[in-house]
């Protein structure tokens, strides 16, 4: 081959590849954008007056951004003694999403410990029904949870518990809490969706036990040799060497639990107790369909900030628990 | 670590000769109060209620009055539905529904998803990004997205009806005929990628450079790449996403709920909705509960189907074949 065949060869390779890559990049940017703009022209809309929300052509940028909508919405929908309702449902979500998360941490940790680390007859069979469970559609259990609920009698101590928090809780967040009497049973009550996020799940077991086995065996026996209980091991060696996949867990069940909107579809029946998912749902029967647009799309992007600054900042735990967990679609 | 300092070795906790029984007792028990949060929420939110929804499933019961036996009545009350479908059972109605959405969703969600890895296993530049615009969609609440598609999705002053009528056609009214709603539910299902295209991105990445060389030195073409290379050996991940997405779609809710509301005449009335509007608009639980159980023996058919003929196509290296 003669050198000036050659670099004409070697030209060939590198149009070759400089076509390719123009290529993924048109591709890429054409995929992201049917990926995002959606998004865009939410918060579009949400920043529009009325008459600007079907003008043809579409228009993506309002011509004076019209803040006040996000005002509008905020105060539009009431709750029963007349406060504004969306600030009550985002300290519901808050509130709510909190509880979960410290149950899912507490018991998932502490049953993946003890799947990977402690020795007992039995533990296979148990495992084995462990991921079976995995398998089972949620349905089947609905309506006789849901009847089980109804049947548990709410505790006093809870009750006072709630009371007596009330107060704080008030002089918190500035949000009001009116004075309700005792529910005689778990029905339109947070129990039913905090209660079970403290018995584990498949799912996060399966991956902190994964995890756990990781964790170098001489650790534990130099600790248990110093004569540090069980728990002690638990609580002081494995919850620190797991900080990044409790990271995932903290992320995956943070950004799951703000958009459920079904659960308290279930259990709760008065508007005031719903999370900021389902009271946006909720706002959308009260709003004027074909015309408050603006309105809806505020709420749209009040309920959706969080869970994307969160998956912004937190990215790399994100995929991270994705990829081992597998939970979502 | 506090736990790992030094602390004097207790002698009288040393295994003594018969001390070695009783400390394994001691960390059976110890596992058993470990696992409790787990075996105790098995018993009360999984296999107790599983128990008893058989049982419902075989009475009549509107949760407030007793619930009376009926037999094997509701799940007759199913069967017929087969034969002379109802209004009043839906039962026919929503698996048909159901077994076409999922028949759409499935493989186009998967070859969606694997498109989508392999654009992101491209080596340019300012991959994290288009990363993150990839993924955006799924933490978006369905509530949220719900609203905004709705609202591009509406007949008159939607964005698709005003695309449409720059191409001299009228608007648009997908969602709201029972034709064409099923189909549009399928199409808005597509937006967004989720956990399978991890799956797939991780799966491309495991594939050995040299096999693709090897196949171009042997003259191989792109297509031949994929259908003889990337297809076979990502085969466990496509075994894997297919059990994974064929459950998950088949107990579908949220896109009928949020969109259509089952509707058009019942064109979206999907399987879950139906177990739903049964128990909770109409307070039948009995036959609420036949049909949960009737998912779960579909979706274990199913499952059982594909574990059956993953033998012969998912190829997993290191295996040994023939025994």
């Amino acid at each position: 081959m003669s050198t000036t065949a050659k670099t004409a060869w070697y030209e060939g390779i590198k149009a070759r590849n400089l076509l390719h890559k123009t290529l993924m990049y048109v591709l890429c940017i054409l995929v992201g954008a049917f990926q995002i703009l959606p998004l865009i022209w939410m918060v579009s809309g949400s920043l529009k007056t009325i008459d600007e929300l079907f003008v043809d052509p579409p228009m993506w940028i309002p011509k004076s951004w019209q803040w006040v909508n996000y005002d509008v919405m905020w105060n539009s929908l009431r709750l029963q003694d007349g406060g504004p309702a969306m600030p009550r449902y985002l300290f519901n979500t808050v509130y709510l999403t909190f509880i979960v998360l410290v149950g899912v941490l507490l018991s998932n940790t502490m049953v993946g410990f003890g799947f990977a680390r402690l020795r007992a007859r039995g533990k296979n069979v148990l495992f084995l029904i462990l991921l079976t469970t995995m398998m089972l559609p949620s349905q089947m259990t609905w309506l006789s949870v849901y009847i089980i609920m109804s049947r548990l009698p709410y505790p006093k101590l809870f009750y006072d518990i709630s009371e007596a928090g009330k107060p704080i809780l008030q002089g918190l967040t500035g949000v009001q809490f009116s004075v309700e009497g005792m529910p005689t049973n778990w029905i339109d009550t947070y129990l039913p969706l905090t209660v079970p996020a403290f018995f584990a799940g498949a799912g996060t077991v399966f991956l902190l036990r994964q995890f756990f086995l990781t964790v170098p065996i001489e650790l534990d026996e130099a600790a248990r040799i110093d004569g540090a209980s069980t728990l002690r091991i638990y609580w002081s060696i494995f919850l620190p060497q797991a900080k990044p996949v409790l990271a995932s867990v903290t992320i995956l069940t943070f950004i799951g639990h703000w958009k459920e909107f079904f659960g308290p579809l279930l259990y709760l029946n008065t508007s005031d107790k719903y999370p900021i998912a389902l009271g946006v749902q909720y706002f959308r029967g009260f709003a004027d369909y074909n015309t408050q647009w603006h309105l809806l799309m505020a709420a749209g992007v009040v309920l959706s900030i969080p869970p994307f600054v969160v998956f912004l900042l937190f990215q790399r735990y994100f995929v991270q628990g994705m990829a081992l967990t597998g939970i979502k679609g | 670590m506090s736990a790992v300092q030094a602390v004097a070795p207790d002698k009288s906790r040393r295994p003594a000769k018969t001390g070695l029984g009783r400390m394994r007792l001691r960390e059976e028990r110890e596992f058993y109060l470990f696992v409790a949060p787990w075996l105790v929420g098995f018993l009360i939110w999984t296999a107790g209620p599983m128990i008893y929804s058989l049982y419902i499933s075989f009475t009549t019961w509107d949760v407030f009055t007793k619930p009376v036996w009926v037999g094997l009545q509701n799940y007759a009350t199913l069967w017929h539905d087969l034969f002379e479908p109802s209004q009043l059972v839906l039962f026919s109605q929503s698996l048909k529904v159901t077994t076409i959405y999922t028949v759409l969703m499935v493989p186009l969600r998967m070859i969606v998803n694997l498109l989508g890895a392999m654009l992101l296993n491209q080596r340019i530049r300012g991959m994290p990004f288009f990363r993150a615009v990839f993924y955006s969609p799924t933490v978006i609440p369905s509530v949220a997205s719900a609203l905004v598609w709705t609202w591009i999705m509406q007949s008159n002053g939607g964005l698709v009806s005003i695309f449409l009528n720059k191409l001299g056609l009228p608007n648009q009214t997908w969602l709201y005929r029972s034709k064409t709603a099923l189909v549009t539910l399928v199409g808005l299902g597509l937006w967004g990628f989720g956990s399978q295209m991890l799956f797939f991105l991780a799966g491309l990445q495991s594939i050995p450079e040299h096999l693709y060389e090897a196949a171009k030195i042997d003259g191989a073409g792109q297509w031949q790449q994929f259908r003889y290379i990337t297809v076979p050996m990502l085969s466990p991940v496509i075994f894997y996403n297919l059990v994974m997405s064929m459950m998950g779609t088949f107990q579908a809710f949220d896109s009928a709920f949020l969109y259509t509301g089952g509707g058009p005449n019942y064109a979206t009335h999907f399987y879950v909705l139906n177990i739903y509007t049964f128990g909770w608009r109409y307070f039948k639980f009995g036959i609420a509960s036949a049909m949960a159980w009737v998912l779960l023996v579909i979706i274990l058919a199913m499952t059982m189907l594909v574990l059956r003929s993953s033998s012969a196509w998912v190829y997993y290296e290191g295996e040994v074949k023939g025994r």
